[in-house]
């Protein structure tokens, strides 16, 4: 663990020398902001004009959480609408703006030229993690420099009613955009294709939509309000004008922020990891694809068969009152859709493929139970009503999609799979950190279909026996017809074929 | 599959890679290669421009997978890369620094080593000059010295001396001689070769497969 971190500490200051030794850096850091505030001063008066601050406006106080609820406890004042000085608003506006876009300028420079080295890094002897968290703490550096400055330079034209509030808006911003230059730089490899979607999504996002004045006109605020950087923008506007204390917009940006840097961490380390050190042959990948893919049209087509008979059966309402008490959270959408991509992940991560045939059997176990309790005793209860926010409209999707009046609900087949698919990949890549993501994503899953009321808590709760169990016995059983030396391709085949006839040695599955 | 053009039991030696294969797209690179390295064995492998000699050696460092194919390392081992991969504003003894955390080398451990490069490619009066404002031939001298710090059991280097003065040749030749004596094996890439004596075998690459050089 020292290290580890000894290691980390050695090049988080070596790859900051790297990027602050080349002047270019020092001139975009500190001129950058000076020039945007110096066209402001130029270009702007002190009129006042009449601007929609979207954190203070009912209809988007629902994104942040139940109406009325504790989660997002601003109070509502004329609908968010108010009156403030143009060239003060222009000053915060665009000094967010400007962290945004040289934190993803940074980020983006951090990477993306520097890939070759990061991965000889890691062949050298460094793991993936260290290196990535070394970027982690010069990225910070950079943004808290960024943010300690741009502060500096809007000082002497506007006292902020919560310097701090102000701040951290900075401060998430630059976060949010540093992830996506990081981004950006960990997918594209043309120098010049990097900095046009910087420059497109820089001048976009924070550069335009976000702005206050423009946003009192927009006939389209929720998609505005889904952007990265939102809530970022609406801290900085509240730290510099109001005294509201908005948790809810905190929460979000906070959520924002880290989503963002985990996924472009996640990405940039799958970059410059070395490739896993077993064999992994294309055209293995390739059949276990088509074998998922076969699996998966006759699973849906037996789902939707059961679905739509069970949807015409007398149904029984499984809603407790803890279920009434738990709200509806539209951003848990966004997880609950996660587990679509899981079967990718974890096809993308299998080192043993018997360990995927064990998973494929264990998920068809549990859907032929599950399939059972549908049709014996079908549940159906009442959906909430819905907002017009993007997550509440994919959510309204999924709705539309279901069985009416409900079918196919207890127990939840889309927790009982994730967990399934958990413990076949587990261990697989022999790194923790995956194996931590993987059980995160799937907590998430988890969580997120009693939130987006996709289910009640007697779903869960029988999902995740049923999961345990599922798997426990598809290991048995095909390990009863299998051996270790066996080819994983056709494995299943035989076991249906062979019906467990076959003595083969015994082996501890790993 | 093509025989191993190298001899030697496969438990003894430091690299065994069998039946490698490559494809780029359409190309396919390697089509099966082999190649067995014992202990002190200096190897250079040729080949023509586009003969895939740096995608074996990526393979055979673990830069990269093989299609098909398996690589087995025994010990520890350093890569060079071909091209100079450094981060252009550190210097020649930050690099030293950087990778010497890689390599779990101790601070006295790491100067005497560095020291010891440094004199030997004569970069004394570079050291502390970030390594973009170098020439080609310094880059390439700091490049080689990061995967020689480390003394490892297994040196995987491609075409390290691209760029070198003769004196900066000479040196590295003496250093790969101090090589063999202290039982280090060295896989060198190279589309020329100079002085074949240096060597303990050539092999070409030819169509994808190694095979042992004719002369």
């Amino acid at each position: 663990m020292a290290d580890g971190l000894h290691r980390v500490r050695v090049a988080a200051a070596l790859l900051f020398r790297d990027v602050f030794r080349r002047p270019f850096s020092l001139v975009l850091i500190f001129l950058v902001p000076a020039l945007f505030d110096a066209v402001v001063l130029l270009t702007t008066t002190a009129r006042t004009t009449r601007v929609t601050v979207a954190a203070l406006r009912d209809e988007l106080a629902e994104v942040n959480g139940p109406p009325g609820g504790a989660f997002l406890d601003l109070g509502v004042i004329d609908n968010g609408v108010r009156t403030l000085d143009q060239r003060q608003l222009s000053l915060v506006f665009l000094g967010h703006a400007a962290v945004c876009f040289l934190a993803c300028f940074l980020a983006f420079n951090l990477v993306s030229r520097r890939r070759d080295v990061d991965r000889r890094l890691v062949l050298a002897g460094y793991r993936t993690g260290e290196v990535v968290l070394a970027k982690l703490a010069v990225l910070a550096l950079i943004v808290v420099l960024l943010v300690c400055w741009q502060t500096a330079l809007i000082r002497p034209w506007l006292a902020p009613r919560q310097p701090g509030l102000l701040a951290l808006g900075l401060l998430l911003g630059g976060l949010s955009y540093g992830a996506l230059g990081l981004l950006i730089g960990s997918l594209v490899r043309q120098e010049l294709e990097g900095i046009f979607l910087i420059v497109l999504f820089t001048n976009l996002d924070p550069g335009w939509l976000q702005n206050p004045i423009y946003f009192a006109q927009s006939q389209r605020p929720s998609l505005i309000a889904s952007l990265p950087a939102f809530a970022s923008t609406q801290l900085t506007v509240l730290g510099a004008f109001f005294e509201e204390h908005p948790v809810g917009i905190l929460a979000r940006g906070a959520l924002s922020a880290g989503g963002l840097l985990l996924l472009a961490f996640l990405l940039f380390g799958l970059r410059i990891r070395p490739p896993p050190p077993r064999n992994r042959p294309g055209k293995r990948w390739l059949h276990f694809g088509k074998v998922m893919l076969l699996v998966y049209a006759c699973w849906i087509t037996a789902f939707e068969l059961v679905g739509r008979y069970a949807a015409t059966l007398r149904t029984w309402d499984p809603t407790t009152a803890w279920d009434r008490a738990i709200p509806l959270v539209p951003a848990f959408i966004w997880p609950y859709e996660a587990c679509y991509a899981l079967p990718l992940v974890a096809l993308w991560l299998f080192r043993d493929w018997h360990r995927f045939n064990v998973g494929v059997l264990a998920i068809i176990l549990a859907s032929v139970v599950a399939f059972l309790c549908y049709l014996l005793a079908p549940v159906a209860f009442p959906r909430p009503a819905l907002g017009s926010s993007l997550p509440e409209r994919v959510l309204g999707m999924e709705f539309a999609v279901d069985f009416s009046p409900g079918a196919n609900k207890l127990p939840s087949l889309h927790v009982a799979i994730s967990w399934i698919l958990l413990f076949a990949i587990w261990g697989q890549t022999g790194r923790r950190l995956v194996d931590g993501l993987a059980l995160g994503l799937v907590s998430a899953v988890t969580v997120s279909t009693i939130f987006v009321k996709q289910h009640v808590l007697l779903d869960v709760a029988t999902a995740l026996p049923l999961a345990v169990i599922a798997f426990v016995l598809s290991r048995r059983l095909y390990w009863s017809a299998t051996a270790p030396t066996d080819p994983a391709e056709g494995a299943l085949l035989r076991l249906v074929t062979s019906s467990g006839s076959r003595q083969v040695p015994e082996r501890p599955p790993s | 599959m093509n025989p191993c053009p190298l001899a030697g039991a496969a438990e003894s030696a430091v690299l065994d890679a069998e039946n490698l294969h490559k494809r780029y797209g359409r190309k396919q690179v390697l089509r099966g290669a082999c190649l067995r390295v014992q202990r002190g064995e200096v190897v250079a492998v040729l080949g023509e421009n586009g003969a895939g000699k740096s995608t074996l050696l990526r393979l055979l460092a673990g830069a990269e997978a093989p299609d098909r194919g398996e690589v087995r390392r025994r010990g520890t081992s350093a890569y060079c890369p071909q091209e100079p991969t450094l981060y252009g504003q550190l210097t020649a003894q930050e690099h030293f620094r950087l990778f010497g955390a890689a390599y779990r080398l101790s601070t006295p451990e790491l100067r005497r080593r560095g020291e010891a490069l440094i004199e030997r490619f004569a970069l004394e009066r570079h050291q502390h000059t970030p390594v973009e404002a170098l020439s080609g031939g310094t880059r390439q001298k700091v490049n080689l010295a990061l995967a020689l710090l480390r003394d490892p059991e297994l040196l995987l280097l491609d075409e390290p001396y691209a760029g070198f003065d003769r004196e900066a040749y000479r040196q590295f030749m003496g250093w790969t001689d101090e090589a063999r004596r202290h039982g280090t094996a060295v896989v060198l890439v190279t589309h020329l070769l100079l002085e074949q004596r240096q060597f303990d075998v050539a092999l070409q690459l030819r169509d994808g497969l190694l095979e042992v050089a004719d002369g």
